[in-house]
């Protein structure tokens, strides 16, 4: 449990969730469900595939625009503070010899 | 030796996502701020607005393609149908202005556009483009008419005089004007009925234009009237806490709404060819009481601080907490282009492109998450200005 844990706090995981995301939208592109987005402005009345199809696609694209890049930034961010943690660390133990 | 916790690890975790977050959203805006000058420009024709152009054109020129796309919107609003030919009318004729060459192409397919609608609604009767509850109770007005209809069919045909005459049209114009200046005059509060009991600003402030056009083009005397109208909505039909125009009121002129975007930005831009300082009174009350921005997007509230509405098919789906409506952010675009708020207008562009998602297809643009009458508005929004300098300037003479 902790190991996994350790997993999903890792810079790597992050970057890779990043990447999903913007798989998932790619692939909900790729599959033609931005028309369904109509839903957004009322427009027809749509079948529940079509209300999923929209929802889905809405959400990938605001998933792979706002929140990939802040995992991937954020994962730049951790791997530049753990070398920066390991130096102090190599640090201490010279200071300490 | 490195002091590590798994505290400490779970609380850096939470500090870069948040950095990163701080990071992140206000840069997103960026990535989707629009050069203005793509999308509208003074003395041309923008690229972006050509593209929609484009669009809109191929529409009319491909039957399946349009009955698709009209009979959706159909499904949720007939009034949409009808809506989104006379904003469509309109942008081909500031085209129509801004590129003469291409005339006969815009006005061509605005001759198709106000003959079909003519002939649906001599076929099918006024309740064809209206909605279901217009049929629940008689209208009061003498004889039983909607100003939805009537206006904006009349200032479809003074739109396409004002670009170039057709004698076919000036009696068909003429009735049209006569039947919109006898009702509004008749009604109680100088305003005719859209729905039974039930005026709109938006159709007011429209047939107001429809008659000024219709002055531009073979004065009639109704400036007289034009004034009473104006004096009567600054008196009896405006919201006393933010001044702004009600949207709805009864027959007699008791207010049923009160100031909603789906009916303001279009009322102000309106009223700009009959009373401009009030118009951009109306147009800077909105934009402080409406318009938003959040991380560098723009978009409009249907309703002020003030004023709790229900959420209807004007309006358009509303965003929790934020208030946004798509369908008053969409009459905002105009208002904002109209009004020359380029700060605001090119906001309003960035949401558009950010969460409207834009397809471009060979040369054609439309939003995905729009429709045929909200790109209409979007077109009118980016081209206009050509038809109302010229009825202001023919008014004048």
């Amino acid at each position: 449990m902790r190991r996994a844990w350790n997993v999903l706090l890792s810079a790597r995981a992050w970057c890779v969730v990043a990447a999903l995301l913007v798989l998932a939208w790619a692939m909900a592109h790729g599959l033609g469900w931005r028309d369904d987005t109509r839903i957004i402005s009322g427009t027809g009345v749509p079948s529940g595939g079509a209300v999923l199809r929209g929802v889905a696609y809405a959400v990938s694209y605001f998933a792979a625009v706002v929140v990939a890049p802040i995992l991937v930034i954020a994962a730049g961010l951790r791997a530049a503070g753990g070398r920066v943690a390991r130096g102090w660390g190599e640090t201490g133990r010279v200071g300490r010899v | 030796m490195t002091i590590r916790t798994e505290a400490g690890r779970a609380l850096g975790a939470v500090a870069a996502l948040l950095v990163a977050t701080a990071i992140w959203l206000p840069c997103v805006s960026f990535a989707f701020r629009p050069v203005l000058e793509g999308y509208r420009q003074r003395d041309a024709i923008a690229p972006q607005a050509r593209a929609l152009a484009q669009r809109h054109l191929a529409l009319w020129e491909d039957e399946a393609a349009r009955e698709d796309e009209v009979g959706r919107m159909r499904e949720s609003n007939a009034e949409w149908d009808f809506m989104g030919r006379t904003f469509l009318v309109l942008a081909l004729a500031n085209l129509a202005l801004r590129e003469p060459a291409d005339e006969a192409r815009y006005l061509a397919t605005v001759d198709r556009i106000v003959g079909e609608t003519l002939a649906l609604e001599r076929e099918r009767g006024m309740y064809f483009f209206l909605m279901d509850y217009a049929r629940r109770a008689p209208f009061l007005g003498v004889p039983p008419r909607s100003l939805f209809l009537d206006g904006e069919i009349a200032l479809m045909l003074a739109a396409r005089q004002l670009v170039a005459r057709v004698p076919a049209y000036d009696a068909v114009l003429g009735e049209r004007l006569e039947g919109v200046h006898r009702a509004m005059s008749e009604g109680p509060v100088s305003c005719a009925e859209s729905y039974p009991d039930e005026c709109w600003t938006f159709c007011n402030a429209v047939g107001i234009a429809a008659l000024a056009m219709g002055e531009a083009l073979e004065p009639r005397g109704r400036g007289a009237f034009i004034e009473r109208w104006l004096a009567t909505a600054k008196a009896r039909l405006t919201d006393a806490r933010t001044g702004l125009l009600v949207s709805s009121f009864t027959y007699n002129g008791r207010p049923i709404d009160g100031p909603e975007g789906s009916t303001i930005w279009l009322a102000a831009h309106c009223l700009a060819l009959v009373d401009p300082a009030f118009a951009r009174d109306q147009y800077g009350r909105a934009a402080r009481e409406l318009g938003c921005r959040l991380l560098g997007f723009g978009y409009a509230r249907e309703w002020p601080e003030s004023w709790r509405g229900a959420m209807d098919v004007d309006s358009g789906p509303i965003v929790p907490v934020l208030g946004a409506s798509a369908g008053s952010s969409g009459m905002a675009v105009l208002g904002a282009a109209a009004f020359g708020d380029d700060e605001y207008l090119t906001a309003l562009l960035g949401s558009l492109d950010f969460a409207a998602f834009p397809v471009t297809e060979d040369g054609r643009r439309r939003y995905a998450a729009s429709n045929q009458v909200g790109d209409a508005v979007l077109l009118y929004a980016l081209v206009q200005g050509p038809l109302w300098e010229r009825a202001r300037a023919s008014r004048v003479r």
